[in-house]
């Protein structure tokens, strides 16, 4: 978004590692090896995670790779190019119905699941030609009542299900061969994700990628760059909607069961928590966000209905627990988990004597994007501030 | 160093998810051996918009296991409740029905959330796991579904009983208003289009709102321009309140009678609405005219519930509890029959030829009637001070109260 400008340039702060070891051909860097080391570890841990989880968890295991695809897509459109949408879900709602309508309609589950994406990114484009001239507060409000009104319309629409939605929804499948089982979506589920962050990474990593951090740190200055500002946007958009999308289609094929209430405003508020508690503007920060609160959920969940809990726990522990950790993370690490988490493995390997190249500048305890999210948004409420947050004045988000 | 971390960070949380997750779903068969407890499962919306009727179910569902329980259960079992809360969110209930297939239970009692029950009642006839809906999904059992049984009426029976007083009223024509948002809401609008014609009812005016509408005054203007006797109301929650208080300061009352549906007999309605609320009738369970009602098995079923819900809770349970009661009841007497093997075929067996009364009526489930009320398990009430009393046509309908 484009709200106060950060005190450092988040180009340099939060790109990938702005100098990749020189010269490393064919051969990769000790640092590069273990990166591939553990993200081969970290891909090869979800494909066999699922053999080893029950049901109820598997089922877990795949809304959350849904969440994750969709969170990192959001985390395109808010930690690099800048563009807060607060109705993220309603792509999410556009690709299941898209999926949902299609495959009731006779058309095959796979031509109806690529249709997903393609409509959700679609709509995205042609929504984003009028509200993404809008900025800050006034885009995310506009993305939120989006989300309102598609539901809305399609509550009212026989064609659409209506309010009473779809079910019975043909299995995902090609030919005689349907997807049934939940393993089966699990591994279906968490390759997308792995192909979404790959290529959301290599995005990053291009120049449209750099571009587009251009833009989100100041329209005005990228523009004069020679920056398409309007069409990155609009393309950006289209994308995040294409990921949340294809989630969505995914997500009607698992769950079999279509209606507006099954995509509330809440969803679209969950999925920018998930990509900014772990650090705005990291694909990987969106995935672990996506998994660490769905995870807080179901724990919280789980905990309020254990045997001998009173009545009131649940209600206390989904509301009022959730509600404190997110602030408290939000007021005492406003960059979000990841970057703390880094400062303590920093930390630990200078104490260990394990020196990993130098922290570059910034490289830590830059303020980044979400700590300037977080504070745009409290001020927004007319809250005072988070800590450090200085003079956040709300004109300079009109500033040109 | 990003990527390392961050992936170094997904492995430690996803394996934090599972310790997290699967200590809490320890996985057990369903075979009993002697003296080990009946698992039941139930999924209620115990947060989120429909917490209210959550509480209810739960604590419905509470007093008959304490009771079964403390009258020696069922074959030598004791029946495990394990309780599920779906936050009035259908993707969380299909979550918590595979977490309670998972832990063993031998039957669930469903969410009252609809969308719920929309979405889950599928997977329980797939896994072909007895389900017992609390939500008063029509869709729910029609088609029947062998494994899926409904404990709320249907929504024709709720018509039905309205036409059945409206007859013998005389009123030949009304006006119904229903919220398109809403599940109940709409099939109880298209149940009162196909009953009406049968006891010389018209419907002349049809008004359309939201569960999130808060301007009744363009609807109660329409209705009290268009000649009806009765101005039938599907809606739930906060809608109907603004829309009585509408209704009453535009001095409609004397005009017409304002007609509402058991989403509405709570006091959960009464109280918000207040003397605004004065004279409007309603189709509701007996068991908000318990105090009225003559000596009947009815009533000492309704008193079995209202006593020791009063001495635990206090005041007088809500519909939410006398279903999540009634759903228990129904469950339990299918276990006694399906004892002592309590298979999944055995439950289902027993449940689609089970007859019960229950403080929400008699119960003659068929394999083609998984609903089993009739319109003679409604009563037709009217609000008077904040509480329900029985309509003079429903006292002369003493006779066939349900036994």
């Amino acid at each position: 978004m484009s709200a106060p400008p950060p005190r450092r340039a988040p180009v340099h702060t939060h790109g990938p590692a702005p100098a990749e070891p020189a010269g490393t051909g064919l051969r990769l860097s000790p640092g590069a090896a273990a990166r591939a080391g553990v993200v081969i570890l970290a891909v090869a841990g979800s494909l066999v995670l699922p053999l080893w989880l029950s049901t109820a968890n598997l089922t877990v295991y795949v809304l959350t790779g849904l969440y994750a695809v969709t969170a990192v897509g959001l985390s395109l459109l808010m930690g690099y190019a800048g563009q807060v949408s607060l109705g993220q879900a309603v792509f999410f709602a556009i690709g299941a119905y898209t999926a949902a309508v299609l495959s009731l309609h006779g058309v095959p589950a796979v031509i109806a699941l690529v249709a997903a994406p393609v409509l959700a990114a679609a709509v995205a484009a042609a929504v984003g030609v009028p509200i993404l001239r809008l900025r800050g507060h006034y885009l995310a409000f506009a993305t939120l009542a989006f989300q309102l009104i598609v539901l809305s319309v399609i509550s009212n629409t026989p064609f659409l299900g209506g309010g009473l939605g779809f079910t019975d929804i043909p299995p995902l499948g090609i030919g005689g061969a349907a997807l049934t089982s939940s393993l089966g979506y699990a591994w279906l589920v968490w390759g997308v994700t792995a192909a979404v962050m790959v290529l959301s990474v290599n995005m990053i990593r291009s120049r449209p990628g750099r571009a587009l951090r251009a833009l989100a740190t100041s329209e005005a200055a990228a523009e004069s760059a020679g920056v398409p500002v309007v069409r990155y946007k609009l393309t950006v958009f289209a994308i995040s909607a294409a990921y949340a999308g294809f989630a969505g289609g995914i997500y009607v094929f698992f769950i079999g069961y279509v209606a507006p209430d099954s995509f509330p405003v809440a969803l679209s508020v969950e999925l920018v928590v998930m990509v900014v508690i772990f650090g705005l503007g990291s694909v990987w920060g969106a995935l672990l966000g996506a998994v660490g609160v769905s995870v807080l959920v179901q724990v919280l969940n789980n905990a309020g209905t254990l045997p001998g809990m009173p009545q009131y726990m649940p209600t206390l522990l989904s509301y009022a627990a959730y509600g404190v950790i997110l602030v408290l993370i939000m007021v005492f690490l406003p960059g979000g988990l990841l970057p703390a988490f880094r400062g303590l493995g920093e930390a630990v390997a200078r104490r260990l004597g394990r020196t990993d190249g130098p922290a570059g500048p910034g490289r830590a305890g830059a303020p980044p994007p979400a700590a300037t999210l977080a504070r745009s948004l409290v001020s927004s409420l007319r809250l005072s501030p988070v800590k450090g947050g200085g003079k956040p004045p709300p004109e300079q988000i009109r500033r040109q | 160093m990003r990527n390392r971390a961050g992936a170094l960070l997904m492995v430690v949380a996803i394996g934090a998810a599972t310790v997290a997750c699967s200590s809490s779903s320890t996985h057990s068969s369903t075979s009993t051996s002697p003296s080990s407890p009946i698992k039941v499962g139930m999924i209620a919306p115990l947060t989120g918009a429909f917490a209210p009727l959550g509480l209810g179910d739960e604590q419905g569902a509470e007093i008959a296991v304490s009771q079964l329980n403390s009258s020696g259960g069922i074959d030598g079992h004791k029946v495990d409740l394990i309780i599920k809360d779906d936050k009035t969110d259908p993707t969380q209930s299909v979550i918590d029905f595979q977490a309670l297939q998972g832990q063993g239970v031998s039957a669930v009692l469903g969410s009252s959330v609809s969308d719920s029950a929309r979405a889950t009642a599928p997977k329980a006839e797939q896994a072909q796991l007895p389900y017992i809906s609390l939500s008063p999904v029509d869709q729910t059992v029609n088609p029947v579904e062998p494994y899926v049984f409904l404990v709320p009426a249907v929504t024709t029976v709720y018509a039905t009983r309205l036409m059945q007083w409206f007859k013998a009223e005389g009123i030949t024509k009304i006006a119904v208003g229903y919220d398109n948002t809403d599940i109940y809401t709409i099939n109880g609008y298209h149940s009162t289009l196909s009953e009406a014609p049968a006891y010389g009812v018209k419907v002349v005016d049809t008004e359309v709102f939201q569960t999130t509408t808060t301007d009744f005054s363009t609807v109660v203007s329409h209705v009290g321009a268009s000649g009806a006797q009765a101005f039938l109301v599907w809606a739930t929650g906060p809608a109907p309140v603004i829309l009585t208080k509408t209704f009453a300061g535009a001095g409609l009352a004397a005009k017409m009678k304002l007609v509402m549906t058991p989403s509405d007999a709570t006091t959960l309605y009464t109280q918000p609405a207040g003397s605004a609320a004065n004279g409007v009738v309603m189709a509701a369970a007996f068991g908000v005219i318990a105090a009225d009602l003559p000596s009947s098995p009815i009533k000492t079923e309704i008193n079995a519930l209202a006593a020791p819900f009063a001495a635990k809770y206090g005041g007088q349970p809500s519909e939410f509890a006398a279903d999540g009661y009634s759903g228990a009841e129904l469950l339990f007497a299918a276990l006694k029959q399906a004892a002592p093997s309590f298979s999944n075929t055995a439950i289902q067996s027993a449940l689609s030829h089970l007859s019960l009364l229950t403080p929400d009526g008699k119960y003659n489930y068929t394999s083609s009637d998984h609903s089993g009320l009739t319109p003679d398990d409604v009563g037709v009430v009217v609000v008077q001070n904040g509480t329900f009393q029985p309509t003079s046509w429903q006292k002369a309908q003493y006779g066939t109260l349900p036994s």
